[in-house]
């Protein structure tokens, strides 16, 4: 991850982590809150152990594309996170590369229909 | 128990790490676990499994972010003395500190493991007194909580060593083992040197040799008895108000205790019935001469037995009082432990 930003180039994100960052991108949340979002989007295709959510997380804190910050509302102490500009801009560098492949596939895939 | 489990396995995360996650990842687990268990037992396991697959991928990667990162200047050594610095490494820079705690934990933790392994070995060994030794034993030995004893009763136990000696508890809640193992593999050679090990529980006083005996410390002799009337049937059927004398009135009883023995109803007592045990395995001769020497070697079961056939029959259950009378040595109309206590060896052939 960290090579991606160094390069500029859009290198591709493993699912769990692009998961992840499209939990983050809608609004900040926990870690439990996150855990079960990306089963949410997955269909319950992917889900996640603490140890693989939080093994992410502190790559994407070290990498600066998520902060942590102490949620206001909660009656404890929790720890919640949200996206930095950073991570904005590596989630929507990302979408592009997939809407662009997807792009691809339509056509080669009509093409050979037709 | 689970999220105390996984509160310990969070320990194998580098420091830095889990001062900042640990918290949270057993919140989280926690949280997991309740949603995951409330599916089923199978989301439940397969949450398990996830999740132990998933913290030890964590903790090599944590290890793997760890180990690149920079590494600390050397430290200033201080010196203790004399210019003589307290500490040296072989790198060119000072250990982290949590390196020092995460050596510090592991060793504690393997040395607490191998007392531990020695504690277990110390509490918990099989303590075997051979038959040679419990001759030359001739105390008391006391078996610590925990342990596991074997009581030898045997020809070489006999401080005489004139003839075999049987003595055959029956059940009884200190010995573990209802079927008396024979010390020798072969079990027709056991049977006829008749060295036997009761198994015994924890806590169990292994008595000297010979502690039926009248010569017998006070001690071994009370803790005898008190395991003989408990462990003998018969005995302990006798002695209705449990005070280890067989009164008057319990001599004039014993025909009616004595048929409240005998389970099949066949209007006689067996060996068995009178709390003998024979191991697997025995042939029937040598199972004829063991339930022989059972019967005689007990005085209350001898004295009933009063024909020596190894049975106690329906007549001689009738006539219980008059037998056990010729027990009374001292003619005070009651017996006492003199009496009923077995005395010697019994010679089987």
């Amino acid at each position: 991850m960290r090579s991606i930003m160094k390069t500029g180039t859009a290198a591709p994100l493993s699912e769990p982590v692009l998961l992840i960052l499209l939990s983050l991108a809608e609004q900040p949340r926990h870690g439990y809150a996150i855990l079960k979002d990306v089963e949410e989007m997955s269909d319950g295709r992917v889900i996640l152990s603490t140890g693989t959510l939080y093994g992410a997380l502190g790559r994407l804190l070290d990498d600066g594309w998520i902060e942590r910050f102490e949620e206001q509302e909660s009656s404890r102490d929790r720890q919640a996170y949200r996206l930095t500009g950073k991570g904005r801009a590596v989630l929507q560098a990302e979408v592009a590369r997939i809407r662009q492949l997807t792009r691809l596939a339509s056509l080669r895939v009509s093409a050979k229909e037709a | 128990m689970q999220i105390r489990l996984y509160r310990l396995l969070l320990h194998f995360y580098p420091a830095r790490y889990r001062s900042t996650f640990a918290q949270e990842m057993a919140d989280v687990f926690q949280l997991a676990r309740q949603r995951a268990w409330s599916r089923g037992v199978t989301y439940g396991m397969a949450f398990c499994l996830r999740e132990l697959g998933g913290l030890a991928l964590g903790v090599m990667h944590a290890w793997a972010r760890q180990s690149d990162a920079p590494a600390q200047p050397a430290a200033q050594l201080t010196p203790a003395f004399d210019g003589v610095p307290t500490f040296y490494t072989c790198e060119d820079y000072s250990p982290r500190r949590s390196a020092l705690i995460q050596g510090g934990v592991l060793s504690l933790a393997f040395f607490s493991a191998v007392t531990a392994a020695f504690e277990y070995g110390v509490n918990h060994r099989v303590f075997y007194m051979p038959a040679g030794a419990a001759r030359d034993t001739g105390q008391s030995q006391v078996i610590q909580t925990g342990e596991t004893g074997f009581l030898a009763f045997g020809k070489s136990m006999v401080p005489s060593g004139d003839g075999a000696l049987v003595l055959v508890l029956g059940k009884h809640p200190a010995l573990t083992a209802i079927d008396i193992r024979p010390a020798a593999r072969n079990i027709s050679e056991a049977w006829s040197n008749l060295v036997w090990f009761l198994r015994v529980r924890p806590g169990i006083r292994l008595l000297a040799p010979g502690a039926f005996q009248a010569a017998a410390p006070a001690r071994d002799r009370e803790d005898f008895a008190a395991i003989y009337f408990r462990a003998m049937p018969v005995v302990a059927a006798l002695d209705a108000d449990h005070d280890q004398v067989i009164s008057a009135s319990e001599i004039a009883n014993a025909p009616a205790v004595l048929r409240s023995l005998d389970k099949n109803h066949d209007g006689k007592l067996t060996a068995e019935e009178c709390g003998g045990s024979v191991p697997p395995g025995s042939d029937a001769a040598a199972t004829g001469r063991a339930k022989l020497a059972f019967m005689r070697f007990h005085p209350v079961l001898a004295a009933l037995d009063s024909d020596h056939d190894g049975e106690i029959s329906a007549k001689e259950i009738e006539n219980a009082p008059a037998a056990l009378k010729t027990l009374d040595r001292n003619h005070d109309g009651k017996l006492t432990l003199e009496d009923i206590l077995p005395k010697a060896g019994v010679k089987v052939q």
